[in-house]
């Protein structure tokens, strides 16, 4: 087809109806606001003073947003509370303990460590005062505590510990693929 | 209901009407105020967006794009130094961020139609039916698709010039000022172009 004005003045006015799509309606007043919010995250962090980000946020947010976000951490914080205060033997419910001075044991390396402020609570049943009062000593002790494995207790405590039995439980025992296997470990006899 | 979005009007000579009255808003956007970049969004981003778009032949593609141009233009506001209008400035970066995007994904896109102005392309297209007779048979939106795809054929600068001209009604030497070359070679890429068109669309202008 040989171009002529004629006809490619007709195919101009054809490309004018391009001119008539469109975006969808606020597409260009949505596109403005997305440019804006990312520039400012991009200059956000040169000037951060809180205040500035505080009212970035709440221009982004929205106050419906922001009202309804508020709303709902008070209720959350009520519910918490309320939750927390009927909860048995939280510090709502239970008498506070009474805090008291107790004397300084007669070891020396313990009584370094207790001196100063040790409390206990005193209003424990007598069963548990005696061993509030020994485990409220954080001092260093060679045994367990008194009484737990008392002679005729029932209690006779065997140290659990064992002894390579010489060179030859490094190497691997004929048809086992384990080096050192457990075969090896003899158990010594208790003291 | 909503009242329809009236569509961009063809590009008048801008630099005419608006480079004194934008100077201040570029000496405070170059300082970093974001109101006064702000306005020049509003000004010049719908006629960016429909170059892309007409471009990209994609909605979310000239969305993205569009916002790439405005956020380059901000961070390169300090090396404008105001030789071409900001309008031509702005427009070479678009430009040359749609041809790297297409350069990139050479992959074929799907053409996403946006919405079209049914009132004012039906004018369009009465005024058209009345000089061209096969114009009779077609639909609106089936015109439009042949439109889209025949553009999708041409090369890109042929595409661009096509866009520029034809749809926005830039002048030649605008068109030049924004591509970086000379008025003659937008000439020769034009009519080329017109002549690749003709032949796409020769069933229906004869």
């Amino acid at each position: 087809m040989e171009p002529t004005h004629e006809s490619f003045e007709k195919l101009r006015r054809l490309l004018e109806l391009k001119r008539h799509e469109l975006p969808p309606p606020g597409f260009h007043d949505r596109l403005a606001r997305s440019i804006r919010r990312r520039l400012e995250s991009e200059t956000a962090p040169a000037k951060a003073s809180p205040w500035a980000l505080w009212t970035a946020w709440w221009r982004r947010l929205g106050w419906e947003a922001a009202l309804s976000v508020a709303l709902l951490s008070v209720l959350a914080a009520l519910y918490g509370l309320i939750w927390f205060q009927g909860k048995p033997g939280s510090p709502g419910n239970a008498p506070a303990p009474m805090l008291t001075d107790v004397a300084a044991p007669e070891n020396g390396v313990a009584s370094n460590h207790t001196a100063g402020a040790v409390a206990v609570a005193s209003n424990l049943p007598p069963a548990l005062e005696g061993l509030a009062r020994e485990t409220s000593r954080p001092g260093r002790t060679s045994g367990p505590p008194p009484g737990l494995f008392a002679p005729g207790a029932g209690l006779n405590p065997t140290p659990a510990s064992f002894r390579l039995d010489g060179p030859a439980a490094l190497a691997p025992e004929r048809g086992s693929n384990a080096i050192g296997s457990n075969a090896n470990l003899r158990p010594l006899p208790p003291r | 209901m909503s009242t329809p979005p009236t569509p961009a009007p063809p590009a008048e000579a801008p630099e005419e009407v608006s480079a004194d009255h934008e100077k201040p808003l570029i000496e405070a956007a170059r300082r970093g105020d974001l109101d006064a970049f702000d306005a020049l969004v509003r000004r010049y981003q719908e006629r960016i967006y429909t170059t892309l778009y007409h471009f990209t032949g994609n909605h979310e593609d000239a969305a993205d794009l569009t916002q790439e141009t405005f956020i380059k233009a901000f961070r390169a506001l300090k090396s404008f130094r105001g030789d071409a209008s900001f309008f031509t400035w702005v427009y070479r970066i678009g430009v040359n961020k749609a041809l790297n995007f297409l350069k990139q994904s050479r992959r074929r896109r799907t053409f996403s139609l946006n919405d079209l102005d049914e009132r004012g392309a039906r004018d369009v297209l009465r005024r058209l039916v009345s000089e061209t007779t096969p114009l009779r048979h077609i639909g609106l939106r089936e015109l439009q698709q042949r439109l889209n795809a025949a553009m999708q054929k041409l090369s890109e600068v042929h595409r661009m010039v096509v866009i520029l001209h034809d749809i926005q009604g830039l002048p030649h030497e605008e068109i030049s000022r924004i591509l970086r070359c000379n008025v003659g070679t937008v000439r020769s890429r034009l009519f080329y172009a017109r002549q690749q068109l003709q032949g796409l669309l020769s069933d229906l202008i004869s």
